[in-house]
């Protein structure tokens, strides 16, 4: 069961003149919502501005969400990742890694990521479909940068990464 | 000053044995908005969809909204963002919550009585406006009014202390847009 953080985070970032960067944070009630949220920050960002001669062109604002997990499998590494291709609407190949891969949905090479597995295909139709909501809205995530529709997954391999946070 | 959403981001935290962390994101189009129900719904079942590939544990994830401004003004000459105006706030449970403004403006501070660090002048409109904003909150276009937190989501109270300090600034890495 997940729940909500009671805040939003906002994060606001500042750029000197020799391009360094620094950031200032602050927390906003999450029960004013998205839109008040957002009409708060734009509200503070600019009275910031203010008083910075630094350049203010980007900021977040962030909702948390959390629960009580099952403890991490014993031998779980989230440098072992499954390395998904992605192609999107315009041919550009995305690269997504999904942490600590279960080494069960790989095929007897111990590489390649089973295709046919059902949970793999699981995220495969969510990918590149979308997830159909109780609105009945459909959401469908993008490529990066590219911010187009994925439209197929190409590859999808084990990979070791130094990806960690 | 135009800010406006380029991106909404879903970053899901897997933890591993060993507590190592390790973030998988994925983007989704900005119309997603339009419905906050959707928002989170959204993100739990990719959330339960990318468990099932994973025996690293997802107990976390966060909702990331990105706002640009493409026309914002540029750094101004002599800028420096470890030069900060640091706000002393007392919050509701009479505990300090600090605020850093990087590379504060020259204008706004005024010598300090010890001698030292230069104080910010609380007495400056800007500063004021800050300060009023932080403690009484932004009337919105609904004529909800909105005031900050700290993070347990206490009401802040009063700015008994500002002044200027440098301070280094540990953040290197940035993200552009474009």
């Amino acid at each position: 069961m997940w729940s909500i953080e009671s805040c939003f985070l906002l994060t606001v970032f500042f750029t000197d003149e020799g391009n360094s960067t620094s950031r200032l944070s602050l927390y906003i009630p999450y029960s004013w919502g998205w839109s008040e949220g957002i009409e708060f920050a734009d509200g503070i960002v600019a009275l910031l501005k203010d008083l910075s001669d630094a350049e203010v062109d980007y900021y977040n604002l962030i909702s948390r969400r959390y629960r009580i997990a099952s403890p991490p499998a014993v031998g779980s590494d989230v440098a072992r990742c499954g390395a998904f291709f992605w192609e999107d609407a315009t041919g550009e190949i995305f690269a997504g890694f999904i942490p600590s891969f279960d080494e069960g949905k790989l095929l007897r090479d111990g590489i390649t990521i089973d295709q046919t597995d059902i949970d793999v295909v699981a995220v495969t139709a969510a990918m590149t479909t979308g997830l159909t909501l109780t609105s009945t809205n459909t959401i469908q995530p993008l490529s990066g940068f590219n911010s187009e529709d994925l439209t197929s997954l190409i590859e999808a391999y084990l990979q070791y990464r130094d990806y960690r946070t | 000053m135009a800010f406006a959403t380029q991106d909404v981001k879903y970053s899901f935290v897997v933890e591993d044995e060993g507590g190592t962390t390790s973030q998988l994101e994925i983007t989704v189009p900005t119309s997603v908005l339009t419905n906050p129900a959707d928002m989170t719904e959204f993100g739990d079942e990719m959330a339960a969809l990318l468990d099932a590939l994973s025996d690293g544990k997802i107990e976390k994830y966060n909702i990331i909204i990105g706002r640009y401004d493409s026309a914002a003004t540029a750094a101004s000459a002599g800028s420096n963002v470890e030069k900060k105006g640091r706000l002393l706030i007392s919050n509701a449970l009479n505990k300090t919550v600090r605020l850093a403004i990087p590379s504060v403006l020259d204008a706004v501070l005024v010598a300090s009585g010890s001698g030292k660090a230069k104080d910010i002048n609380t007495a400056h409109a800007d500063v004021i406006a800050l300060i009023d904003a932080l403690i009484s909150g932004l009337t919105m276009a609904s004529t909800n009014v909105i005031a900050p937190t700290d993070s347990n989501g206490q009401d802040l109270i009063a700015v008994p202390e500002a002044y200027q300090q440098h301070t280094r600034s540990h953040y290197t890495g940035r993200r552009r847009k474009g």
